[in-house]
């Protein structure tokens, strides 16, 4: 992922990049082009000074390599023309590069053969020195750029910042929520108020999403008692067959299941309603004891023990109810996931519960299964909301659970 | 017995009235407030059966007129609530009991015999089906005069038979009076087996009669 800012600045030094490029590039050839012809003016001005020079005194001036003049043969008449040349310097010891004019005139019946030169910058220095120069300025302005850049986007982008901070916070639990910051930007602004309409529209969405649970969870009841009510009274009847009670039968545990499931719906959406705000001073320790006597004849049947170990006791504030709930739901579920003959090992702290049991590896991650209506197996009679209310019961009081598996070992650890 | 019920689904009221008759209580019935308000004010009850939702009124609001005019009656409060606020409340304001809909009859009426006994035999407190019989003070049984070694449970599932004598008991309503509403094993019905096949056992060894009929496969019946 890339941030905005390195986009539009890689953006940015590719184009000016190749922009800088083509400049140098017609700069090195226009100057090129005017330098060669001034040079072609002013060999053509030396020679000019010359044949003038040779017509009025008769004196042949020779600077070689600059000023050649010989007399030639008639016959030989050459028209006045430019080309490079290189030719070996012996004071600099290398060979260097000469515009020359060559061209005949006849003075006083004379032919005289005439070369001026002069030196020509070599192409690669100035070349070189063009890139340089155009390299130096790209450099000088990207730097300066990137800078600004920095500087600026950093305050334009601070009203999205704060707005993303802001919106970092959001839970659809908040009563309500309100973006402040925009900075005076008309998008930012517009931005804001788009979040402002979303976030309300979450929350009520939301509110709806729990109030509906609830109640519909409780519309349920009363029929439902109406149905369980009327089959109880039906299988009270002497005369009945045996298929017509196995009907009543099935019925009639299908209208329990479906209690069962209502009442646990309920009580789902009534501790995340935070509706259980009684707390009172708790002993973890005699709960879990009358919980494992709850559960006494699965412990019996499983060859299972549960050790509890419980250095300091723990006694903490919390609703009875919802604590007795946790360690229902988390120590019946370690008695029914963990292989027979072998122990539930459950760790008490002043700030802290452990529950240790062996079972099969998970095929999912541990976090998964406190997802609601998530079952392990298809086949499971439960309806996976276990350990959702055991997470919400946490999440009420601000508990942490955290649950591992390592070589068969299950560990739910519950941080007070 | 003379029982009030407050109730104003007609169906449920019905089957509750059906049921407590057939265990030969007196059962009236008001399905609003207003009806409530002036049974109350005519009549005397021993056990007031109370739900919370009425259309014309809080059922919350009939207590202190409860408590006001039938200071004896013992209280138990229908909800389909299930809330602790209404439970606390409730409790608070004087209601004895509290049950959630939806319920097994013979919960309720084990709870109604529970606050009977309560109520009504301070202290003395026995139930007897021929040759068994319960002390519900000091949790004894004992069958010919000698004592049963029962666990709570085995207890617990024997008083709720004998409350619930000659009715068809179902291993639903058995598992949630004795485990709750929500445990994790409830549904497992091999464990309530067992328990009965102790009971039966025990009682057996003391040369009581076998009182615990299966019926198909639905439930069990404690008769003759």
């Amino acid at each position: 992922m890339m941030k905005l800012l390195q986009k539009t600045n890689r953006a940015y030094f590719i184009l000016s990049a190749s922009a800088f490029a083509v400049a140098g590039l017609v700069t090195y050839l226009v100057l090129s082009l005017f330098l060669e012809s001034q040079l072609n003016e002013k060999l053509a001005a030396t020679k000019d000074h010359l044949v003038e020079t040779i017509e009025t005194s008769g004196v042949v001036y020779n600077d070689p390599p600059y000023i050649e003049v010989r007399e030639e043969p008639a016959s030989s008449e050459i028209k006045d023309s430019y080309s490079d040349t290189i030719i070996y310097d012996a004071s600099e010891k290398e060979s260097v590069p000469f515009r020359q004019l060559t061209g005949t005139v006849s003075i006083r019946d004379k032919n005289f053969k005439i070369i001026t030169r002069n030196t020509l910058i070599e192409k690669s220095d100035f070349l070189l020195t063009i890139i340089l120069t155009t390299g130096s300025v790209f450099l000088l302005l990207l730097l300066s750029l990137y800078f600004i850049n920095k500087k600026l986007s950093r305050k334009i982008w601070s009203p999205f910042y704060s707005i993303l901070d802001e919106l970092k916070k959001f839970s659809p639990e908040n009563a309500s929520f309100d973006l402040i910051a925009s900075g005076g930007i008309e998008e930012f602004e517009e931005l804001r108020l788009t979040l402002n309409k979303l976030t309300a529209k979450v929350i009520s969405d939301y509110q709806v999403l729990k109030r509906f649970t609830e109640d519909a969870s409780h519309e349920i009841q009363t029929p439902l008692s109406i149905v369980q009510s009327r089959l109880e009274s039906l299988i009270q009847e002497p005369d009945l067959t045996e298929i017509q009670a196995a009907q009543i039968q099935s019925a009639y545990s299908a209208s329990v299941r479906l209690a069962k499931l209502t009442r646990s719906m309920l009580f789902l959406a009534r501790i995340e309603n935070r509706q259980y705000p009684e707390s009172e001073e708790i002993d973890l320790e005699s709960i879990i004891r009358s919980q494992t006597e709850l559960f006494s004849e699965a412990i019996r049947e499983k060859s299972l023990s549960v050790e509890i170990h419980s250095d300091s006791g723990c006694s903490l504030n919390a609703n009875v109810f919802l604590a007795e709930s946790l360690i229902q739901n988390l120590l019946g579920n370690a008695i029914k996931h963990s292989f027979g003959n072998s122990s539930i090992i459950i760790e008490l702290k002043q700030d802290s519960f452990v529950i240790l049991n062996n079972g099969a590896p998970l095929q999912v991650e541990p976090r998964k299964l406190f997802d609601r209506f998530y079952k392990a197996s298809s086949s499971s009679d439960s309806f996976g909301l276990g350990l959702s209310i055991v997470m919400e019961i946490c999440k009420a009081n601000n508990w942490h659970i955290t649950y591992t598996v390592e070589n068969n070992l299950h560990k739910v650890t519950v941080k007070f | 017995m003379k029982i009030l019920i407050i109730e104003d689904e007609k169906d449920l009221l019905e089957a509750m009235a059906g049921y407590l008759t057939l265990e030969g209580m007196l059962c009236e019935t008001a399905s609003t407030f207003f009806k409530a308000e002036d049974s109350l004010s005519a009549y005397n009850y021993d056990i007031i059966i109370l739900d919370l939702t009425l259309p014309d009124g809080n059922g919350l609001d009939l207590i202190s007129l409860i408590k006001e005019r039938n200071s004896k009656a013992g209280l138990l409060i229908v909800s389909a609530r299930n809330s602790l606020d209404d439970k606390v409340k409730g409790l608070d304001l004087g209601a004895d009991d509290y049950i959630t809909k939806p319920f097994h009859l013979a919960e309720l009426n084990s709870r109604i015999r529970s606050l009977a006994r309560r109520r009504f035999f301070d202290g003395k407190n026995e139930l007897t089906f021929n040759e068994i019989t319960i002390n519900t003070d000091s949790l004894e049984v004992a069958v010919n005069g000698e004592l049963l070694d029962l666990t709570r449970k085995e207890y617990d599932i024997l008083l709720y038979f004998m409350v619930n004598r000659n009715r068809v008991i179902t291993r639903e309503s058995i598992a949630e009076h004795i485990w709750g509403d929500n445990s994790t094993f409830a549904d497992n019905f091999d464990f309530i087996y067992s328990h009965i096949k102790n009971i039966r056992k025990k009682i057996e060894q003391k040369k009581g009669k076998n009182y615990l009929h299966n019926i198909y496969g639905i439930g069990y019946k404690f008769s003759e």
